[in-house]
């Protein structure tokens, strides 16, 4: 019984981070449809930089926002400068964000070589209980926290402000929303660092939970990422939410009971969701105009 | 009467087409113009034109003697010029009351405005909590004015209102449009010569990318030989 118990925690932060991923990808690619698949390269600046912040300051706080601001440095100059030139072309998004994607995952070896580098957890984290059979760690009450703050911050910002109302028209009908007297490109530049930023701060909190951040850390993350993000419905917060859960956990048991078939079963699990709900678990068909 | 805007000689390209070839217009304020045409003519992308979704090749478009050349449509939008286009003119995903929320919610005058919108289309009091997109067609062409007479903007331009109505509603946009015409300046896109000549104060004609003719409504309806010849219509007894 222990085992399932471990098994199910550890499916449990598994997701809560690629939630605290997927959801910055739910803003950027659910709801503004820019295939972006640089979103690694920004998880994995935010986390080099907060373990290496966290190494020279000690100061957790100030890792994480560093992990964070990174990454929305890094979203604005990429949004601004080459992807605002691909809003309407998807192809174009792919290989521009693809490209992105190299750059930065070879850039990152200029400041702290091709090897990995540790991330330590922080002492105020660092405990850990034994209950009945399951050993709780205390950073991964963290991580779990932390992605059910954000998704329930993003769910009221999306649904009870007037700027989430302003991101919502804007991805339904852009020219209506400047009709109505709003600067579209503006909001969805801050949309895309929100998002951007969210990836940097999962990098960030993921360092100290994997041990150690890898120039590769990007490229493993990302294809889970965007598997929730098409499972659990385009756009729908809720829908990574849960899709993250999902994935987590069964990337958790099929880990532990047949390693190499991980992503595969992932995968399939996406095939088999899109085949009996094209538009995901909580995706919807668009309605007319 | 002062002029709000004015098109001169306007020329634009469209995916490697000479769409408009020499437009001219003149929106006076506190009239209904309507400008007129057949199918492709050019007119919705005048109006495109006007609000800076389209870049004019050559010529000039005025506000209030000033040029909008260069603005954004937002820019051109918080300069008093509110736009229904002919679709998508409603955001689906949000609800009623999020779509009209959307030109602002703020201060005594706009809770009047809201107030007197509802008041002409009382259907979207009982729909406020309903999605735009679960609408009738009649219903979403009510949100779209409703969401301009909220936004109260100097000058409204309406694209194509009554299209894919039916003729009951037709008329019941007509009168809505009366209504409207007491209190705003209105540049009106219409097909439907029947309605425009029922709210119409000035019209103008576009045909094949330029304007080839402008005047009093009044004119117009009297004179059926240029309905046919610019317009197509087939006349008989001087009746639409």
């Amino acid at each position: 019984m222990g085992i399932y118990l471990t098994l199910a925690l550890n499916g449990i932060v598994n997701g809560s981070l690629y939630f605290l991923m997927a959801a910055g990808l739910t803003l950027i690619f659910g709801l503004m449809r820019v295939v972006n698949f640089a979103h690694g390269g920004l998880y994995l600046w935010g986390a080099y930089l907060a373990a290496f912040t966290f190494a020279t300051t000690g100061n957790f706080t100030l890792a994480l926002a560093g992990g964070a601001v990174v990454a929305i440095v890094l979203g604005v100059v990429m949004e601004r400068g080459l992807i605002a030139f691909v809003y309407h072309n998807e192809n174009g998004q792919l290989l521009v964000t693809m490209g992105i994607m190299l750059i930065l995952t070879e850039l990152i070896k200029v400041p702290f070589g091709p090897s990995e580098l540790s991330a330590n957890t922080p002492n105020d984290l660092s405990n850990s209980w034994l209950v009945g059979q399951v050993v709780i760690v205390q950073y991964q009450l963290f991580m779990i926290a932390a992605s059910v703050i954000v998704f329930l911050l993003l769910l009221w910002v999306l649904h009870k402000t007037r700027l989430g109302m302003i991101v919502r028209a804007g991805v339904y009908n852009p020219e209506l929303v400047e009709a109505c007297g709003i600067a579209i490109r503006r909001v969805f530049t801050m949309v895309f660092a929100v998002g951007a930023g969210l990836a940097g701060l999962a990098g960030a909190i993921a360092g100290p939970y994997l041990g150690a951040v890898t120039p590769t850390m990007g490229f493993d993350m990302q294809l889970n990422v965007f598997i929730i993000v098409v499972v659990g419905g385009l756009g729908s917060l809720t829908g990574s939410f849960v899709a993250s859960m999902l994935i987590g956990i069964l990337t958790a048991v099929v880990s532990f009971y047949f390693s190499s078939l991980a992503v595969l079963v992932n995968v399939l699990v996406m095939v088999v969701v899109l085949l009996i709900r094209p538009q995901g678990l909580f995706g919807e068909r668009e309605s007319p105009a | 009467m002062e002029t709000l805007l004015e098109v001169t000689n306007l020329h634009v390209n469209l995916a490697g087409y000479h769409i408009l070839q020499g437009v001219n217009l003149t929106v006076p304020e506190h009239a209904v113009t309507v400008l007129l045409g057949r199918n492709g003519a050019g007119k919705t992308t005048t109006m495109r034109a006007i609000m800076g979704y389209l870049r004019a090749a050559a010529g000039e478009i005025s506000w209030r003697g000033q040029p909008l050349a260069g603005l954004r449509p937002y820019q051109i939008a918080r300069r008093g010029i509110g736009y229904m286009p002919e679709e998508g003119h409603l955001f689906g995903n949000l609800t009623v009351q999020e779509n009209l929320a959307m030109v602002g919610t703020k201060g005594t005058q706009h809770a009047a405005r809201l107030e007197r919108a509802l008041t002409l289309f009382p259907d979207l009091r009982t729909a406020w909590a309903r999605r735009a997109g679960t609408l009738s067609g009649g219903q979403k062409q009510m949100l779209g004015l409703a969401r301009l007479l909220v936004a109260d903007p100097a000058l409204m331009l309406i694209d194509e209102p009554s299209k894919g109505l039916s003729p009951g509603m037709v008329e019941a946009l007509a009168a809505t449009l009366c209504v409207l015409r007491e209190t705003s300046t209105i540049l009106l896109v219409e097909q439907n010569f029947h309605l425009a000549r029922q709210v119409g104060d000035y019209f103008s004609v576009i045909d094949e990318g330029h304007t080839c003719l402008s005047g009093a409504m009044a004119q117009l309806v009297e004179r059926a030989d240029w309905q046919r010849q610019y317009l197509g219509l087939a006349v008989t007894s001087g009746e639409v």
